[in-house]
């Protein structure tokens, strides 16, 4: 497998920023974190890339979230699951969004999910792996996220 | 029947493609910021250190002048077991040679050193001559910056940055690029080169200076050839950094002089 050079790494990043970057949006509800994210795994793939270029868009995902995570741990420890902040205009932005509704009944981790698997084509086995879960979990993320989608009628199913 | 995975794949590609995306130039993290106090020392300091350098210049200049003698080094070119010698570790390092009241005064190369990363790994900094390749200057640099290794000691980072300067080179025009001095695992590759890249795109990028996206975007159609850099007699030249970390395409084209040993 051809190492990663920088050069193609800019290329890569550039080809996979789109879909990232609104995966990370719908996932945090906040564009800026999103961003931030984005950067931070920009850097890390100039620092350590990854062995391959086999979905990417997974590893970007993965690490974006990792980084904004430390954000995330820390509002985690002032609000409760479900209830972090995002911003406005975001969620203004989320709310025209008939998946942006159906998105903002949900915690930011089964956002993060959800969107890993619907949005980016994750298999529960490769979300597992991504975020450090048992693929369990992530079998009854999506299920319990489905079913709270449902419960509000908000979706057809 | 309809597959409800396939129908909430739908809606939701249908519905996140409409999210906007910010404009391309912030797509990638800025160039760290400075705060304006830090902008103001910078200044204060570059400005406190040119000072110095002309005084120190004038001084010299006049004790030569008093002395009825010329500031001279003989090029390379007069012996090659004379080949520069490097320095190490620091920052600012000469060519060892043997004064000579025949050849003009030499120069000096000067710039910022770069790697993206939260250190600049040890380099050595060549000048290799254009018209001769055997004739190179060198100076090797510290580890700056980053965590705190034990196993590779680092320099703090001076204000301003890091940087280098190659001193005693005689008049010419020669090309420049550092080579890490470590044997990191992640090593970028390198050289690292003070390319056409460096002077279109990195440099003005670095100086919140617009610059052309279509060459800048790191595509195919970047230009990461070397520049050529004419060093005058006495003159320092500066602004000759070293920032172009992506030469693989130029060193699998051969477009690169080898490295000097």
């Amino acid at each position: 497998m051809p190492e990663i050079t920088v050069e193609r790494w800019h290329e890569l990043y550039d080809r996979a920023f789109p879909q990232v970057y609104r995966a990370l949006v719908a996932a945090t509800f906040d564009r800026e974190r999103a961003l931030d994210g984005l950067h931070d795994a920009f850097e890390e793939g100039l620092r350590h890339p990854p062995s391959d270029d086999r979905n990417l868009e997974g590893w970007l995902y993965r690490v974006a979230l990792r980084k904004t995570r430390r954000g995330l741990l820390r509002a985690f420890r002032e609000a409760p699951m479900g209830e972090l902040g995002s911003d406005d205009q975001t969620a203004a932005l989320l709310d025209r969004l008939e998946v942006g509704r159906l998105l903002a009944l949900l915690t930011e981790r089964q956002r993060a999910i959800v969107v890993a698997h619907y949005y980016l084509g994750l298999s529960q086995e490769e979300i597992a792996q991504a975020l450090g879960v048992r693929r369990g979990t992530v079998s009854a993320t999506v299920s319990q996220s489905l079913a709270r989608m449902r419960e509000r009628g908000a979706m057809d199913g | 029947m309809a597959d409800p995975d396939k129908g909430l794949v739908h809606l939701f590609v249908r519905d996140l493609d409409d999210i906007e995306l910010p404009p391309r130039d912030r797509w990638r993290p800025a160039p760290r910021k400075e705060s304006s106090l830090m902008k103001t020392t910078r200044f204060v300091l570059s400005a406190t250190a040119v000072a110095a350098v002309i005084a120190l210049a004038l001084i010299a200049s006049a004790g030569l002048r008093e002395r009825n003698q010329v500031a001279a080094t003989p090029s390379p070119l007069l012996s090659p077991t004379n080949a520069p010698a490097t320095s190490t570790p620091s920052p600012s390092s000469s060519a060892s040679v043997a004064p000579s009241p025949t050849t003009p005064p030499t120069g000096a190369i000067t710039g910022a050193l770069s790697y993206p990363s939260n250190f600049v790994p040890p380099l050595t900094v060549y000048a290799v001559s254009v018209a001769d390749q055997r004739i190179f200057y060198s100076v090797q640099t510290p580890r700056y910056g980053g965590d705190p290794n034990p196993s590779s000691p680092s320099a703090s980072v001076p204000p301003g940055g890091a940087t280098y300067t190659i001193t005693g080179v005689a008049p010419g025009t020669y090309y420049v690029f550092a080579y890490r001095d470590d044997n990191d695992p992640n090593n970028l590759g390198g050289p690292a080169l003070f390319s056409k890249f460096v002077v279109t795109c990195m440099q003005p990028s670095r100086a919140g200076l617009p610059y052309p996206s279509g060459a800048c975007d790191g595509g195919p159609t970047a230009d990461h050839s070397l520049v050529p850099v004419t060093v005058g007699s006495g003159e320092k030249v500066s602004g000759i950094d070293p920032w172009d970390w992506t030469s693989f395409q130029q060193v699998q084209q051969g477009n690169l002089p080898p490295r000097p040993r």
